[in-house]
């Protein structure tokens, strides 16, 4: 009994440490075995690589990218939960409930003023990693499927977006999801030009589809609700986690060849190894053995790994501090836009789609169902195929594949820029077909107008480098730059230069009054 | 084989180097983000929780308590008196107002003398109109949910109400209280604006409550329009409904180019009174037991019209137009020449079936719109009254002529033929002028219109013609005392003017 109790009070004094030890299943010394422990020993962090190239620790390898886009969803996931406490998905309740939260939820206009930045700032960084992980080429050897995962985690990021523009059921939102649906509705251009729209409307059925209704209505509230707080962001983390698992099984970040074998440069020829440096792993090449490839870190040098766990965690924190931070000190000083009530009466001039679709409502403004779906669904599907139809694997891991690649680059920029701001030009000044010949078959404006020219364009000129060059990568280059700069212009102009009716006007200050 | 000098061991520790001083860097800047991240964290929290105006306000107003805590009573007013926002909620109105979380001495009577947003309600009304009951944006309007006063007033993008300023508040009385009701009770210029808006005859063009003209358009809602569904380009003052208005009675062209809109002419103090009658009409729904017995009355009329002499209808329906109707008069703005309709001229020639039936339907192609039940609203009970109002003053025939054409006209059967080609070419020297060509009517009546082809018989047109409209710019066109047209001629006239009906020019 004596025996009992004195175990008793031995365990009481020890339950911090064994409370401890059964959570976290490694010794505290930080030798390289525990480092790896760490990681592979967490259902979240052996996401992971137990151990990583040094390289990866660099700013210009990865800038961080995808790592912001990932804490950004992590704060979205946050603060959209805590909106959520006090958002009503009702139309008759939603806009009020926006107010209340602005007004006198504690800190609700805070929350949602970084729900709506990081929102942004995912958006933003979504795009931009993806160009710098084509610009590495670090969609190759291997990678191709998690390029392709990350192609429709981009379109689950702007549907995220654009689910969420509705909800404050404010005037913003719901012109921007009428101009939406009504994009859906696009088919319908082809059909009544063929005048088959009575037994035949896609368009309609897409419609219908997006908005439970012919409007926007309680129906369609109640979908993107659902699709914004459950359906998305479920697809969103399993992909992630899918997008996450690949990058370490596909080997890491890309990288130059030349690096991965850097440090047997120089070395004796020799066959006996030598020492092993005391870090080297253990333990890491008996678990690779499973996956019986040799991508994984078992073709790397000892000397080239650090343990993931704590240098890679410590850097990917820093980078989900400065996104936390940049959301928390725009949202001390700009508020998240909120207009008045939704009236389906009185249409907002100019309706706009939020940013990132604004290139393709600029191009929209020709022909909704060119710009509105099949550029766009060419674009995706032409970004998804890149790394199937360019198997160079030379230079994966090199920014812009050296030099050749460098001017291509710029080229392509130049060309691409070029092109673009004549496609906004030219019928801002002359006009398009309509103007100049009126009677002409609607059909021809569908197939021919500035934003399917643009594409021809571009893909003309991707094939034009591919030939002349004779490498599918350097013609990869020219198409991704073209599409690249091309968005960029178009949006531009679509957020700043476009006024009501779509009209053209240097600046907002020219609008007229309203 | 020493350490130093197996390169790849000088390799590995200059990879271990790079390393640490990358982590170091990192270490370093997560420090620094980590700080300011708390650092924003805490001024955010600050920002919205810690020092809301509202919370200034009601420490400065419990100051004001304590001072004004001469007796047990005050003193504990002043003790019981909490720092928390405060809300009026009302379902039934679609009302949630924070407005009293800063205006905590609206009913308490010693605060007369302290300066805003302290001090008590103006007047008496919160008498009878508990705040509880009817909260404070029914009447005031602005953004009731808001906690600070420039949100609360809602003259942002984001805000379609805004607070109205003191002198237009009367127009809430109009969503539960009729005119009279509230007449020498604080609603004077809310019952002005109420008599303005019917003896001025704004009714004859736009329609209130399903009756009106069709000229303009329907005035249900448009106290509650919203500031989208205007064009502030030509408006001087700020861009809300109610400077919208003020400023469109004063020059409706200035304001809405194009506009068709007769300007009203109104002094100062009824433009006031004009404007805060149209912001009173407003479509958002008030349950039956806010309204007032007067309203009750008001609504009861509207659905069993009415008890408005045909005197009253006449000036609200027809006055823009017709003027007192003795005269025939060129208006200037409109560039017509309006019918005498309660001249002798007209009067000795046309029958009571006749008055009605060109009220009820109208003439088409003209801007005298359909008044019937189905497009403007007035029962046939209303227009008989009316038909008696316009005969009210009429003459009977004085010449034996005059009398002897007046049977005539009253004789529905008699057809008179003529030619109608001769007649075109009489039409086109005598009337094309003023009755424009085919009949379509240029500053004076078309005659062309399909209710006054038939309404009128061959007779009336004979007797029009021949003996002119007295008080009208219509001449007599018969005998060497008119215009010199012959027995024929006039005939030959009547017989194209009704081939312009079967032409269907219209």
């Amino acid at each position: 009994m004596k025996r009992g109790l004195a175990a008793f009070a031995a365990n009481l004094r020890n339950l911090p440490a064994t409370v401890r030890q059964s959570v976290i299943r490694r010794g505290s010394s930080g030798s390289a075995r525990n480092s790896s422990l760490a990681v592979f020993g967490n259902v979240f962090l052996h996401l992971h690589a137990t151990r990583i190239h040094r390289r990866t620790l660099r700013f210009t390898a990865t800038m961080g990218l995808g790592m912001i886009a990932a804490s950004a969803f992590g704060i979205l996931c946050v603060t959209g939960l805590l909106l959520m406490v006090y958002y009503k998905p009702s139309t008759d309740l939603a806009y009020d409930s926006i107010k209340d939260i602005v007004t006198v939820v504690p800190s609700g206009r805070f929350v949602r003023n970084i729900h709506r930045f990081a929102a942004h700032i995912m958006v933003a960084a979504v795009l931009l990693h993806m160009a710098r992980v084509f610009f590495a080429g670090a969609y190759k050897r291997g990678r191709e499927f998690n390029w392709v995962v990350g192609i429709v985690l981009l379109i689950l990021t702007l549907g995220l977006s654009f689910t969420g523009y509705l909800l404050p059921w404010d005037q913003l939102g719901y012109w921007a999801i009428t101009v939406g649906s009504n994009i859906a509705a696009s088919p319908r251009e082809l059909t009544d030009a063929l005048g088959i729209t009575g037994w035949f409307d896609p368009g309609g059925f897409q419609k219908e589809l997006l908005l439970g209704a012919s409007e926007v209505g309680q129906e369609a509230l109640t979908r993107f609700y659902l699709l914004h707080v459950v359906v998305l962001p479920v697809a969103m983390v399993a992909l992630l986690a899918v997008h996450f698992w690949r990058v370490r099984k596909d080997g890491g970040l890309a990288r130059p060849d030349e690096i991965r074998t850097r440090s047997g440069e120089g070395a004796p020829a020799t066959d006996s190894l030598p020492t092993a440096p005391a870090e080297a792993p253990h333990k890491t090449y008996g678990l690779m053995c499973v996956v019986a490839d040799r991508r994984p870190a078992t073709d790397l040098d000892p000397v080239d790994t650090v343990p993931s766990w704590p240098f890679l965690l410590r850097a990917e924190l820093l980078v989900f501090m400065v996104t936390f931070f940049a959301c928390v000190a725009l949202s001390l000083f700009w508020d998240a836009p909120l207009k008045t009530l939704a009236n389906a009466a009185i249409p907002e001039n100019p309706a706009k789609a939020p940013w990132y679709f604004l290139g393709l409502q600029e191009l929209v403004s020709y022909s909704a169902l060119m710009g509105g779906l099949v550029v766009p669904a060419l674009s995706m599907l032409g970004l998804g195929l890149i790394p199937y139809l360019d198997r160079e694997t030379a230079d994966a891991g090199h920014y812009f594949a050296g030099r050749p690649g460098r001017r291509i680059a710029w080229l392509s920029a130049l060309f691409a820029a070029l092109f673009a701001v004549l496609a906004v030009a030219v019928p801002v000044n002359f006009g398009w077909l309509r103007n100049w010949f009126p009677d002409i078959d609607q059909l021809v404006i569908i197939l021919v107008n500035p934003g399917t020219l643009l594409t021809f364009f571009y893909a003309a000129w991707s094939l034009i480098v591919l030939w002349r060059s004779g490498s599918t990568r350097l013609g990869a280059i020219a198409l991704f730059t073209c599409f690249l700069v091309g968005f960029v212009i178009l949006t531009y102009v679509g957020t700043s230069l476009r006024g009501p009716n779509w009209d053209f006007y240097w600046s907002q200050a020219d609008w007229p009054v309203h | 084989m020493s350490t130093e000098d197996d390169p790849r061991m000088r390799l590995a520790e200059d990879a271990r180097q790079e390393v640490a001083r990358i982590d170091r860097r990192i270490s370093i800047a997560l420090l620094i983000t980590a700080l300011l991240t708390l650092a924003g964290l805490f001024a955010g929290a600050l920002q919205e929780n810690i020092l809301p105006q509202w919370s200034l306000v009601q420490e400065q107003y419990l100051q004001l308590l304590e001072e004004k805590a001469t007796d047990d009573w005050g003193k504990q007013v002043a003790d019981r008196f909490a720092l928390q926002v405060s809300q009026v909620v009302v379902p039934a109105l679609g009302i949630t107002d924070r407005c009293v979380s800063c205006h905590n001495g609206l009913d308490d009577p010693r605060m007369t003398d302290v300066d805003q947003p302290h001090s008590s309600h103006p007047g008496h009304y919160l008498e009878w109109h508990e705040a509880s009951r009817f909260g404070c944006t029914i009447c005031h309007r602005g953004q009731g949910r808001a906690l600070t006063f420039e949100e609360a007033k809602g003259i942002s993008d984001d805000w379609d109400q805004p607070l109205l300023p003191p002198a237009l508040t009367q127009s809430g009385c109009g969503l539960c209280h009729s005119a009279d009701e509230v007449r020498g009770q604080g609603g004077e210029l809310y019952a002005q604006g109420r008599d303005l808006f019917t003896r001025r005859g704004c009714q004859s063009c736009h329609k209130l409550a399903g009756r009106g003209g069709i000229a303009g358009p329907a005035l249900d809602a448009e106290g509650s329009k919203s500031r989208e569904a205007l064009t502030f380009a030509n408006v001087k003052g700020p861009h809300t409904l109610a400077q919208f208005l003020a400023e469109h009675f004063d020059d409706p062209q200035g304001v809405v180019p194009g506009s068709e809109m007769k300007p009203p002419q109104l002094t100062l103090h009824e433009n006031l009174a004009l404007t805060i009658y149209m912001l009173s009409l407003q479509d958002r729904s008030i349950p039956a037991s806010y309204l007032s017995p007067g309203t009750h009355l008001e609504l009861a009329e509207e659905r069993l019209p009415g008890n408005e002499s045909g005197a009253e209808l006449f000036s609200r329906y027809c006055g823009v137009c017709h003027d007192t109707g003795r005269y025939g008069r060129y208006d200037d703005f409109f560039k017509l020449f309006i019918p005498a309709i309660r001249g002798k001229g007209l009067l000795s020639l046309a029958s009571s079936d006749y008055l009605a039936e060109n009220i009820r339907r109208g003439r088409p192609g003209t801007r005298m719109p359909p008044w019937g039940e189905a497009s403007g609203g007035l029962t046939d009970v209303e227009i008989a009254r009316l038909v008696t109002f316009i005969r009210s003053e009429v003459q009977p025939p004085e010449t034996a002529a005059a009398k002897k054409l007046m049977e005539r006209t009253l004789d529905p059967d008699l057809t008179l033929r003529g030619d109608a080609l001769r007649g075109g070419a009489i039409y086109a020297r005598h009337c094309t002028g003023c009755h424009g060509e085919e009949g379509r009517g240029t500053i004076a009546p078309a005659i062309a219109n399909p209710v006054f082809q038939e309404t009128a018989s061959d007779g009336f047109l004979y007797a029009t013609i021949a003996l002119g409209r007295p008080d009208t710019a219509m001449p007599n066109f018969l005998g060497v005392q008119g215009m010199g047209l012959v027995d024929g001629d006039v005939r030959d006239l009547i017989a194209y003017l009704r081939s312009l009906a079967q032409g269907g020019t219209l």
